[in-house]
């Protein structure tokens, strides 16, 4: 009589512990992090941009170089002549050089803004769909900045990730 | 010998008959080239925007035609002449919450008629396909005005054939750089595979 119900607990005790397992397994969230700013600089979109803003900012910077031998020509011919022409167009080459200068300062970092923007908007995206295809309940973002301070390297889905979004971009689908 | 020659031959047309769709009516053609699984309706959301390319071989515009009635079976060939030559795409935009996506993001009205002005005739210049390593312009581009009345933008492309249309191996990437929705390049992309799928269509 007594094996037979050591035999029951047994069997009941086994029963609970593997129900228990399974529950956990099932309701655990899945959780992964990544390296944010390293997702950020090796996304093609980031790169191209880059390249895009920077040949603006080259020529621009051109325009100004341009207009700052202008007016240092005409600041050498004014020490040497003093007229009142000389000193007039240097004042209104001077108007020009600040006005350009103000502009393209402003228009570069509305630029920027907007590139930055545009990069965050389809990462984000790519971001979101990586976790939903994955089965992911959060993905978290490591920035050194303290909103995370630990991951193990089995959780870390960085290069998966890097890889996904550029495929992404370039209109792949995943495989 | 001799049968066993015969044998693999006949295997070989077999397996080669077997790789090709088999053409198919107008009406299938068209519902196959408009399913998301064909891969030649391709789909990108980006921020609560949905970006939308429909590759429209000639084929199904020929099929649209008919099956509409503004093409009759005996200028099919005459027709079909007229649009050989060029690729031709639908691309679409849409915003999630069903309103006119240009106002997204768009704080006046000034702002608004200026992107409105870009869609009629700008931005022909910022859609590119890449076809092995050509890179074709955007040669047509009409914009499907709706006065702000519709959830979606319409543009209707062609590009022009590049040299390596039809050769082995060759994907189609399409490139809208975007200067409307704040998403940036929205690249899109058919495979090789959905290019050589495509079936043929019996008009007869």
């Amino acid at each position: 009589m007594n094996k037979i119900i050591l035999g029951l607990a047994l069997v009941i005790m086994i029963g609970c512990c593997a129900f228990t397992v399974i529950y956990v397994k099932k309701g655990a969230p899945k959780i992964a992090y990544v390296e944010l700013e390293s997702v950020y600089n090796d996304f093609e979109l980031k790169k191209e941009l880059e390249v895009k803003i920077t040949t603006v900012q080259n020529l621009r910077k051109n325009i100004l170089d341009s207009l700052k031998l202008q007016l240092s020509a005409l600041s050498n011919r004014y020490s040497v002549k003093k007229d009142e022409q000389t000193a007039r167009e240097f004042e209104a080459r001077k108007q020009e050089y600040y006005q350009k200068e103000k502009e393209f300062t402003e228009n570069n970092a509305r630029t920027s803004k907007s590139y930055t923007d545009q990069i965050w908007k389809q990462l984000n995206q790519y971001a979101k769909d990586y976790g939903k295809e994955q089965g992911y309940t959060y993905i978290l973002g490591y920035d050194g900045q303290g909103a995370l301070l630990y991951g193990q390297d089995a959780v870390n889905v960085t290069d998966a990730m890097k890889k996904y979004v550029n495929i992404r971009y370039k209109g792949g689908v995943s495989k | 010998m001799m049968k066993r020659i015969l044998i693999f031959s006949g295997l070989g047309i077999l397996l080669l008959a077997c790789g090709r769709p088999s053409p198919v009516r107008p009406d299938v053609f068209i519902k196959k080239v408009e399913t998301a699984g064909s891969g030649l309706l391709m789909k990108k959301e980006i921020a609560n925007v949905m970006f939308s390319v429909q590759y429209k071989p000639v084929d199904y515009i020929l099929s649209k035609e008919l099956m509409n009635h503004s093409l009759i079976s005996s200028d099919l060939e005459k027709r079909r002449k007229q649009l050989d030559g060029y690729r031709y795409f639908t691309f679409r935009v849409k915003g999630k919450d069903e309103k006119d996506p240009v106002r997204i993001g768009t704080l006046s009205q000034e702002e608004y008629d200026q992107k409105q002005g870009y869609l009629s005739s700008d931005i022909q210049r910022d859609f590119l396909l890449v076809e092995g390593k050509d890179s074709v312009p955007c040669s047509i581009c009409h914009y499907e005005k709706t006065y702000g009345l519709s959830p979606f933008v319409t543009l209707v492309l062609a590009f022009k054939d590049s040299e390596n249309r039809n050769k082995e191996d060759n994907e189609l990437s399409f490139l809208y750089q975007d200067h409307v929705f704040g998403a940036g390049n929205i690249w899109m992309k058919i495979s090789t595979g959905d290019l050589k799928d495509i079936p043929t269509v019996n008009f007869n």
